[in-house]
């Protein structure tokens, strides 16, 4: 059913987003656009090695420094928290979290945080930054996969021992956690096979690119009591974890959201914001924090390198019998990585009763890595994907047919035990057959690869509220830092429920003192559960305005209706109410009119997504390019499809770049070389072709408007895609990515 | 059914059986079969009950013949 089927008449359009224009034009303030009279400076003394004790630190000849106000280093923080932060999936346990901002016992990756300062310019800090004295003892460094499970390997963790290991292991090691995902009969489906393929497939860690480096303002007062102005994605998360970092009460924290220029998971977490706030603590003064580029990327996460080992059965009518992957992904300096996200996600497009994975979770002296855009799920669905181009090459198969022949339907179960309720993976897929450009003709030295992708979307926790000025125009605040124009959206989602005027809405982002608890922006969930949570508070301030319009009527308020933006008048027809006119009663009827509303959604919204990649290889230089994308997605309801079209397009370039251009590449020592743009390179537009978009509709049953949410299932297919179509085209079977043209002429050379 | 990363917690026990009426009869009886199992490992997962996933559970009825298999928590990325 369409939004004009559902008689929805302002969701589904496309007006322009409230916050356009500050930020077309340099008005709107980000985290480092914001000054207080006092205020001060803090920097970061990063760790030269990659694995190192800290022995001590004096940082007497840096106080000693005129304009210097005060360091901090670990003792200024808790070492071992009593709670925990809700973050992106992947999480930090708080005693890691604390050890994360601030190395203690030991420094864990070069760039690791060991101490702050505070000074009067940023000069002088980082005077005082190189007159600290840190006392290291060199250790050995685990640098990749291999080298943190070899049987000897040094140890980052002494008092670490996998988990999910039966019986429990008496050993350390650098594996934190083994789990294991399984149904039906492995064995049984790879007897029924007829025909089996199998590969191991590497993806690098990569950076989410976000724009604006990591910044923040903190100011405690003489009281105590706490201000945070901060870039990020979940304004209460960075609440919670300051006060456990510090030994806070959360009620004494405030934390003021600006505007974020990106995250994609990256802002999930704390860096800068605990190390400001002890250091505003120390010195009572306002204390600015930001992040260089470079320390950007030393210092704050990435996405997982991964290696994925998947073996995927099938008979010669395409019928799939059995799947079987190992995942092993890369924590970085502490436990929790992304693998069991990666794990529950792998399969998950496909209904196939004999399914396993088998995931790791493995720390090595390189950054602890963050969300990113459904994280884990990129890596596996790589191999995945793939695989089944792969075996679709094999048996002779079309590959959207092979994926329709197999694909999961309402009611499929999923290897972590779930069933779907409807969902659209076989819409999408149609849609890609029936696209133009299956059917487009290939030139000389192009492939084509199709791949789909899964992610589950989370509910979680939402607050909202509505507020009637005394024109009749509706404040409407919510608690979710706007990343990808959710502004818009909520203002949408308002104006329909009440049915008022779109521009009468004006949507805020409020602070953690001026709304109700909201988990993060991320995991796809804002318009799915902000969106809900801004319907119940429309629907309270609705039935406010109905016992008005009663009150005034001299009726019963049940029997007052509200259709189109009025109160209805139950014995008159045609005798009615508008917002306008109740708002001008206001006063005369009980006062100011609000609405509230409050949403903990407890089921995810799975949504699907297929991607078509046309990519061409100069077989002389081995360099390549996509010449065409095509990105198709369940979105549920579209609320805004500019907004859905922009997260799928986004997703689809950065899904290219981690195959095409992206890596982080560390030295011997653990130090990383290319920690800018111009080394890092992140695909720009004109590296790209226009991505074309298709947008499916199959409304999510957990929600009144039928959203899914959009943000993280584009990431997921188009590595596999633009992988599969370049080996395609060049006649190779790279599995080591990014695809680099030495990577590339290299295979295409032992071609032959 | 019990997570990899739990069974540290069960003695290597993949499931129990039991009866209750909502999820906090399920922590209950967990508790109760395997008293160092720390809430917060039961609290901190999300479950898929007779397939359909859930975040937060606590007060999610249970049916008779209900399956609960706890899965990672679904958060934010």
């Amino acid at each position: 059913m369409n939004a004009n089927e559902q008689g929805l008449r302002q969701i589904g359009t496309r007006p322009p987003r409230p916050d356009g224009v500050d930020k077309v034009t340099g008005r709107a303030r980000y985290g480092a656009d914001y000054t207080l009279p006092g205020m001060v400076w803090g920097r970061v003394l990063r760790s030269p090695h990659a694995h190192a004790r800290i022995l001590g630190i004096d940082a007497s000849a840096a106080l000693a420094l005129p304009g210097v106000l005060a360091v901090v280093t670990a003792e200024d923080f808790l070492a071992e928290p009593k709670g925990d932060v809700a973050s992106g999936e992947a999480e930090i346990e708080s005693g890691d979290l604390s050890r994360n901002v601030m190395a203690r016992e030991k420094a864990l990756y070069h760039g690791h945080a060991v101490a702050a300062v505070a000074a009067t310019t940023p000069r002088i800090a980082a005077a005082a930054l190189a007159a600290i004295r840190v006392d290291y003892e060199p250790l050995p460094a685990v640098l990749d996969l291999d080298a943190a499970m070899a049987p000897d390997a040094p140890l980052l963790h002494a008092d670490m021992f996998t988990r999910g290991v039966d019986p429990e292991p008496r050993a350390a090691s650098n594996v934190a956690a083994i789990t294991t995902f399984q149904r039906g009969d492995l064995d049984a489906g790879f007897a029924a096979a007829e025909v089996v393929v199998e590969g191991t497939w590497c993806s690098p860690m990569a950076h989410q690119g976000y724009i604006e480096p990591q910044a923040c303002l903190a100011c405690v007062g003489p009281g105590g009591e706490v201000e945070v102005w901060c870039s990020t994605q979940g304004p209460f998360m960075v609440r919670a974890s300051v006060a456990l970092l510090l030994g806070l009460d959360v009620a004494d924290v405030r934390v003021i959201p600006t505007e974020i220029g990106g995250g994609f998971g990256g802002k999930t977490t704390v860096y800068l914001e605990p190390l400001a706030v002890a250091l505003s603590r120390k010195c009572g003064r306002p204390v600015k924090m930001q992040l260089s580029r470079e320390e950007v990327f030393r210092a704050t996460g990435p996405a997982s390198a991964t290696r994925a080992w998947v073996k995927i059965g099938a008979r010669a009518d395409g019928t799939i019998t059995a799947m079987d992957a190992r995942l092993e992904y890369d924590a970085g300096a502490f436990r929790g990585s992304p693998f069991i996200p990666g794990a529950m996600s792998i399969f998950a497009c496909y209904d196939v009763p004999n399914q396993r994975a088998v995931a790791l979770d493995v720390v090595t002296n390189k950054p602890k890595v963050a969300a990113y855009r459904a994280p884990g799920a990129p890596q596996a669905i790589l191999a995945s994907e793939c695989a089944l181009n792969e075996l679709a090459a094999r048996l002779g198969i079309d590959p959207i047919e092979l994926r329709l022949l197999n694909a999961a339907r309402e009611g499929s179960r999923t290897i972590y035990g779930a069933a779907f309720e409807a969902i659209g993976l076989v819409e999408c897929l149609e849609q890609a057959r029936r696209h133009p450009h299956y059917a487009a003709a290939l030139q000389a030295n192009q492939g084509r690869g199709v791949a789909a992708g899964f992610w589950f979307n989370a509910g979680l926790q939402s607050s909202a509220a509505v507020h009637l000025t005394e024109n009749g125009k509706l404040l409407l605040e919510e608690g979710s830092p706007d990343i990808g124009g959710s502004r818009a959206a909520m203002a949408l989602i308002a104006a329909e429920t009440l049915g008022m005027p779109y521009a009468s809405v004006k949507p805020a982002v409020v602070d953690t003192s001026g709304i109700g608890y909201t988990d993060l922006t991320g995991g796809s969930r804002t318009t799915y559960a902000t969106g809900y949570a801004v319907i119940e508070a429309c629907r309270d301030l609705i039935a406010k305005l109905c016992a008005r319009a009663a009150l005034e009527w001299g009726v019963d308020a049940a029997r007052v209706g509200w259709r189109d933006g009025a109160a209805c008048h139950p014995d008159a027809p045609g005798t009615t109410l508008d917002i306008v006119a109740l708002t001008r009663l206001a006063a005369r009827t009980g006062g100011p009119l609000s609405g509230y509303g409050s949403v903990n959604l407890k089921q995810v919204a799975p949504a699907f997504a297929v991607d078509i990649a046309d990519v061409e290889v100069d077989p002389e230089t081995g360099a390549s390019r996509v010449v065409r994308f095509t990105a198709i997605q369940d979105a549920g309801r579209a609320i805004h499809p500019d907004f859905v079209e922009g997260q799928m397009q986004g997703g689809a370039a950065q899904g290219i770049g981690w195959a095409l251009n992206e890596e982080y590449r560390f030295d011997a020592r653990g130090v990383l070389e290319n920690p800018g743009f111009l080394d890092y390179r992140m695909p720009v537009a004109s590296d790209l072709p226009m991505i074309d978009t298709v947008i499916v509709e199959v409304p999510h049953p957990g929600h009144p408007l039928g959203v899914r949410g959009v943000g993280e299932a584009p990431i997921c297919a188009p590595m596999a895609a633009v992988t599969s179509a370049l080996n395609q085209a060049a006649g190779t079977s790279i599995r080591v990515l990014h695809l680099t043209p030495s990577r590339v002429l290299a295979a295409i050379g032992a071609r032959g | 059914m019990f997570l990899a990363a739990q069974r540290r917690f069960t003695g290597g026990c993949h499931e129990i059986h039991a009866t209750v009426r909502d999820f906090r009869g399920v922590v209950a009886a967990v508790r109760g079969r395997f008293p160092e199992f720390p809430e917060s490992e039961l609290l901190g997962c999300s479950v898929a009950i007779d397939g359909e996933i859930v975040n937060r559970p606590w007060l999610e009825p249970i049916g008779a013949d209900s399956e609960v298999i706890f899965v990672a928590r679904i958060g934010a990325g």
